[in-house]
């Protein structure tokens, strides 16, 4: 019993002493950003029809560029694929349109931040960005939650072309200039005089990002052990059998979904802000797909496996970035590979 | 003997049909507590279909079912299981990627409350249910034989074991009435036996069981009462001696031609 009641404190150290060293790791992080490296690579990654014919394709350097940006980027990124893994991960909802709850995140910040009136100085004084958060997380959720309420009856495959649809509706309908609000195709810009002061520097939105990204990994770990969280699972294995055992299956649906609205949205807000704009092309398809990819890559359900797939996924665009449009063939093939080595993925659980 | 004993579970002229086919019909029978009863018939009989609208899997199309007087055709599955009616699967329904234990703690979920806050901020009611859930649940585990395996994920049990697990997963939801489909099918004679030590321990434990079984033997040794279908309908309905005797039982077995041990 003592042994035992050892190995858990010294466990509980370890992990204590994880979450620390991610958290110093993160505060350190700026100070060695940007990083960058240039190699010469000659010809290299012409391909050989190209050098054949004595043709070059003029890339002659490679560079990896990785700014605190990035770094930004990451930990928005790791906040949505925490709400998606909600849908996913947790509960086995296919959402193929996540992004598009994102971008409602984003839009109603944006409308906000450009709604404030100008004032003598022709410059928007609008300090309480900060008041807006809760809006456009409300916003997402709202519209999750309506439609979880008419499309979450459905099963596996429909489920995903429901929110696939979604998704493109919204991103052609912010590029049609719903409501006369959202600025048509050239979406809606943030400039300099609107922009609250607090983010006249990168980092303030790199720290807030960061701790925002570590609060979300903490509530999807809290909440994965709990009654709720087991519900969820139960759910994505055997709806019938979460049934039987007093599970109200829709009810469990709507909760897991609506709540990635929160992320959805939260993380929407800031990447506005780290854009200094609102546009519809950020809001593509293949968007959506990324976070899919991280949540999938990282083992769905796994919160740790899913954040750090979600950040090793961003730089490594990144990295890759110099292979010009080779970037995403590679990324095809390591993905494909990925799926047949490891289809539970990076820190999944192994089994059916 | 079974004089002023509380009706648990009252069907009463169920039909249920599936477009043109008639899986259950106008079946009327009573379960009483402390009960076990037997549900047997040939392949087809409708015996898995009984169940399905009795836990609300199925809506009946005629006819009615209770549950302490209390109608359960409107309710749903969870609801039913809410009131006290807890069941395992013909073929197993196990959270297959889970482990052990938390199977064993989703047949909990009724008899616990904690929200999502309470989890997220580590609350009390949160701590205590987790605390006591596992100790419940490792209870559970050793009533029916898996001490030592709650860390073993679901799927790569043994099948003897993963029959065992669904019945410590619907006994967690400290069920008045247990519904057993087909628990002993597949089953080593060794394993069969302790099974039905088992059944005979649960209702030890005042939960009243209603099973369905095409093993004869097994069904004769352990239950009180047998109710028989054969295409949906019920032909017979008695204590074990008098089904053992009943022609159109045997009619019935012997005219699917399955080695049932009836006569
Ligand atoms: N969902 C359904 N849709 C259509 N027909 C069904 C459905 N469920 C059951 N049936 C039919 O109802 C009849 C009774 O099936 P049921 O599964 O209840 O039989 P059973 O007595 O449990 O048989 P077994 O001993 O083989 O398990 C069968 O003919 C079956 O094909
Ligand atoms: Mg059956």
């Amino acid at each position: 019993m003592t042994a035992e009641g050892g190995i858990v404190k010294r466990r509980k150290l370890g992990k204590a002493a994880a979450w620390l060293g991610v958290i110093l790791f993160l505060a350190w992080l700026p100070s060695f950003l940007p990083f960058s490296v240039e190699w010469n690579i000659g010809s290299w990654l012409d391909p050989i029809w190209l050098r054949l014919f004595g043709h070059s394709s003029g890339i002659e350097t490679y560079r990896i560029d990785i700014g605190l940006h990035h770094a930004t980027l990451a930990a928005l990124f790791v906040i949505m694929a925490m709400g998606l893994n909600l849908s996913i991960g947790f509960a086995g909802l296919l959402d193929l349109g996540f992004i598009a709850f994102v971008a409602i995140g984003a839009y109603i910040m944006a409308i906000e931040l450009t709604r404030v009136p100008l004032n003598s100085d022709s410059v928007r004084v609008f300090s309480a960005w900060w008041a807006v958060i809760p809006l456009c997380i409300f916003g997402a959720v709202l519209v999750r939650v309506a439609l979880g309420a008419t499309c979450l009856r459905l099963r596996g495959d429909y489920l995903a072309i429901v929110t696939l649809g979604f998704g493109e509706i919204t991103r052609v309908a912010l590029k049609n200039d719903l409501f006369g609000l959202t600025g048509g195709p050239d979406g809606i810009f943030l400039s300099p005089r609107v922009m609250p002061e607090f983010f006249s520097d990168p980092e303030p939105l790199y720290y807030l990002a960061a701790a925002l990204a570590l609060l979300s990994c903490f509530t999807l770990y809290r909440w994965k052990n709990s009654r709720a969280g087991r519900a969820w699972e139960a759910v994505r294995e055997d709806e019938v059998a979460a049934a039987a055992c007093g599970i109200n299956v829709f009810r469990a649906k709507i909760w897991a979904y609506g709540l990635g609205g929160v992320f959805a949205g939260l993380a929407g807000a800031l990447y506005a802000l780290h854009n200094t704009t609102a546009h519809p092309t950020d809001y593509d398809f293949i968007e959506s797909v990324k976070v899919v990819v991280m949540v999938v890559l990282g083992g769905m359900g796994s919160i740790a496996g899913v954040a750090f797939g979600s950040v090793v996924f961003i730089l490594l665009l990144e990295v890759l970035r110099g292979l010009a449009h080779y970037r995403m063939l590679i990324f095809g093939a390591t993905l494909v590979a990925l799926m047949v080595f490891r289809p539970q993925g990076l820190a999944g659980r192994a089994g059916k | 003997m079974t004089e002023a004993r509380e009706v648990v579970l009252s069907v009463q002229n169920l039909t249920r049909r599936f477009g043109g086919l008639v899986a259950v019909a106008e079946v009327s029978f009573d379960v009483l507590a402390g009960e076990i009863v037997a549900l047997i018939g040939p392949n087809g009989a409708g015996k898995t279909t009984l169940f399905n609208v009795v836990t609300g899997v199925y809506q009946p199309s005629e006819g009615d079912v209770f549950y302490l007087d209390e109608s359960l055709a409107d309710l749903q599955p969870h609801e039913i299981c809410r009131r006290g009616i807890a069941r395992t699967f013909q073929n197993i329904r196990l959270f297959n990627g889970m482990t052990v234990l938390e199977n064993v703690m989703i047949g909990r979920h009724t008899r616990t409350g904690a929200g999502l806050h309470d989890a997220l901020f580590g609350l009390r009611r949160h701590r205590h249910e987790e605390k006591d859930g596992r100790e419940r649940a490792r209870h559970l585990l050793e009533f029916v034989g898996l001490t030592g395996q709650e860390a073993t994920i679901a799927s790569d049990l043994p099948y003897g074991h993963q029959r065992r697990l669904e019945i410590a997963r619907a006994l967690a939801s400290e069920p008045k009435l247990l519904l057993l489909d087909e628990p002993a099918a597949g089953l080593t004679p060794a394993e069969k036996t302790e099974l039905k030590e088992l059944i005979e321990a649960i209702r030890g434990h005042g939960i009243t069981v209603l099973l369905i079984e095409h093993d004869m033997k097994f069904v004769m040794g352990i239950s009180d009462r047998v109710v028989v279908l054969d295409y949906g309908r019920k032909i017979a309905e008695g204590i074990p001696e008098e089904i053992r005797r009943n022609p159109a039982v045997i009619e019935a077995y012997l005219g699917t031609g399955a080695e049932t041990g009836v006569a």
